[in-house]
């Protein structure tokens, strides 16, 4: 005989206190902290961008229409404005940044006379006369 | 608004119908619109690199500002508008805050915008950075007063943007339209830049259309950098501070209408002291609070 | 560029004119929604807060567990996809604006990748039944926990169990899902639909699918007895 669609779902249900060993979401915690910090540090560099990139066109779902329309709407409104015209496009040439520039939590030792801001620059230490 | 995550197919299609009909009535209605760009180029210095700026009219007289970026020379400039290039003579520069002001001779060519008298209310808010491109929007989010455990001679706003960061140069705006500062470089951290306050391009403009050159004002007293407590810890004889009666160990907790809470803010304060200006320093004197008028001197070149 | 004024002036636009043009039923007038139990969880873990992120992975681990184990009937590949799963969620949370609940959102990753993985293991290797059955036969990992005091009705049970995990193995990965989050997990039909984005009909005729297949299977081991 066949058991009811009833009966089934009880013995499937009986499923829904099945749980991983004692201990096991401890462990997991742990590597799951060690993948993260892992992770930021291996953060830098182009590869870590695209792999990021094509991970999060993974999450899009059916937004991924949405974008993908979007895209296209502008590739198309771009080229409709860049058609030859009249109009004359000023665009002046950035300065290239010449140095990162990267705030420290700890206390201020020296004082700049200038804005200079790379960081190889050394600010006068100890008594500053004002 | 619209929901992307659970857009159907059958909004799509509403959406993209609409954005179609409308765009293409709207991009013919509204033809792209040019605004002038005043650019300067500063050859490389001795060993230094060569530097662009965007250059701001200034009130008062045919003058622009721009910044002279480190390794630049300053005292050669090339001036254009729009892509033509205009004669313009250097009035002056301050390595300091590396400003520079630039004549020009046609003052016809001149229409400033106004400037505000100082940015401080502006210092978290959203403004609108002129490029040559359009209005850019940005958001200031407050003040920095070192860098890199540096203390910066004079504090700038960190200003943040939704994509590259403009030119130096380049000036920030309130929704009015007036000047709230100069963008001065980026902050190498995702679409971020530092900007000279408007007040510290006043400041320098006054002293350089006078005399050529900022003459920082001098009290003779001294802190210490590595202290982040704004404690003085030598009075100079002879000095303005110690004229006042300033002793060592006091607290200093406003200059002017700064309120000092940190070395860093003293650091800024002392930037805008104008020799002969006098100015109310208010301390404490281990719990007793004390105020003196102090008139900074000269300071001696550096 | 004007372009990005044009862009907001349309969608505006489109936003106006929508609810005129579309049938009244389909208008952007929701049920306002309910409030997060997890709110507070998320938007501490959003600042940063690494312990509110722990909070929600115990939160919800063991029911993630059990339904990446049930469909993977495999321990080590439900620890790495459970390790990707917290993954995903901790990189994307600064994108999670709460258009849905955080439970539909985990389990909407939790699924995603779980049935990415099972294709990928179909192409890869040909995993027999019998490898995976004598996983669950000696896997520590599933502790059962029912408890039955009859010797006899405990072993019974057990084969019973087996009987049911091969059957459930048999199944295709869309409709071993159904079974899993309706039966297993115990979901509506409404959450599985948000979980799945299909509608609850097509859950609705999987999961009649699917327990027919499972009723079939079970039609020899099924004892008067029960």
């Amino acid at each position: 005989m066949k058991p009811s669609i009833e009966q089934i779902g009880n013995l499937l249900a009986l499923k829904r206190d099945e749980r991983p060993e004692e201990g096991y979401w401890g462990d997991f915690l742990c590597e799951f902290h060690h993948r993260q910090r892992a992770k930021v540090v291996a953060k830098s560099g182009f590869s870590a961008m695209a792999s990021q990139f094509s991970e999060w066109l993974g999450t899009l779902g059916s937004s991924k229409w949405a974008y993908g329309a979007g895209i296209a709407y502008a590739a198309l409104t771009i080229g409709f404005i860049l058609a030859p015209r009249d109009v004359v496009l000023e665009n002046p040439s950035s300065s290239p940044v010449n140095y990162q520039v990267v705030p420290a939590p700890s206390p201020p030792v020296g004082q700049l006379n200038q804005l200079d801001l790379s960081p190889s620059t050394q600010g006068d230490v100890g008594e500053q006369i004002f | 608004m619209v929901d992307l995550q659970n857009l159907r197919p059958k909004e799509l299609v509403w959406y993209l119908v609409i954005w179609f009909a409308f765009g293409i009535s709207s991009v013919s209605a509204h033809p792209i619109t040019v605004v002038p760009c005043w650019q300067v180029t500063f050859p490389a210095a001795a060993g230094g690199k060569a530097a662009e700026s965007i250059a701001v009219p200034v009130e008062g007289q045919a003058m622009l500002v721009a910044i002279v970026a480190n390794g630049a020379d300053a005292s050669r400039p090339r001036l254009l508008l729009g892509n033509q290039p205009v004669a313009t003579k250097v009035l002056g520069h301050d390595p300091v805050s590396r400003l520079e002001f630039l004549l020009i001779d046609d003052a016809s060519q001149h229409s400033p915008l106004p400037w505000l008298r100082e940015a401080g209310k502006y210092a978290n808010a959203s403004l609108t950075a002129q490029t040559s491109a359009g209005p850019v929007s940005c958001r200031s989010t407050g003040w920095i007063k070192q860098v890199g455990g540096k203390v910066l001679p004079l504090a700038l706003l960190r200003v943040s943007f939704d994509r590259p960061v403009p030119p130096p140069g380049t000036p920030l705006l309130t929704n009015e339209g007036s000047v709230v500062g100069i963008l001065f470089q980026e902050a190498g951290a995702g679409n971020t830049a530092y900007a000279i306050p408007a007040e510290a391009v006043h400041r320098v403009q006054q002293d350089i259309s006078k005399g050529g050159a900022l003459v920082r004002g001098w009290l003779g007293l001294s802190l210490r950098a590595d202290v982040r407590a704004p404690q003085v810890v030598r009075v100079l004889p002879d000095s303005p501070a110690a004229a006042a009666g300033t002793l060592p160990g006091d607290v200093l907790t406003s200059i002017g209408n700064r309120k000092i809470t940190e070395y860093a803010d003293a650091a800024n304060a002392f930037f805008y002291l104008i020799p002969g200006s006098p100015v109310r320093v208010k301390l404490l004197r281990g719990s007793q609070p004390l105020e003196f008028t102090l008139t900074p001197t000269r300071a001696a070149g550096k | 560029m004007f372009l990005p004024f044009t862009l907001l002036y349309m969608l505006c636009v489109g936003c106006i004119l929508r609810p005129l043009l579309t049938p009244y039923s389909e208008s952007m007038f929701r049920q306002p929604r309910p409030p997060d139990p997890d709110q507070d969880l998320i938007t501490r873990a959003q600042q940063g807060d690494t312990r509110a992120f722990d909070a929600l992975i115990l939160k919800y681990g063991d029911k993630l567990y059990g339904l990446v184990y049930n469909m993977t009937s495999h321990k080590e590949d439900t620890h790495d996809l459970l390790q990707e799963v917290f993954a995903r969620a901790y990189q994307s949370l600064g994108r999670f604006r709460g258009s849905s609940t955080f439970y539909t959102w985990i389990y909407q990753i939790a699924v995603n990748l779980t049935l990415n993985f099972l294709k990928k293991r179909k192409r890869r290797t040909t995993l027999s039944l019998n490898d995976l059955e004598s996983s669950v036969q000696q896997d520590p990992a599933l502790i059962d926990s029912t408890h039955e005091a009859n010797p006899e009705r405990r072993t019974n049970l057990n084969e019973l169990q087996i009987k049911l995990n091969e059957a459930m193995k048999k199944l295709s990965d869309p409709h071993r899902m159904v079974v899993t989050l309706f039966d297993i997990q115990g979901m509506s039909h409404a959450d599985i639909a948000k979980v799945l984005s299909t509608s609850e009909g097509t859950i609705r005729s999987r999961l009649h699918y699917a327990h027919l297949q499972l009723q079939s299977a079970l039609q020899d081991s099924w004892e008067e007895r029960f």
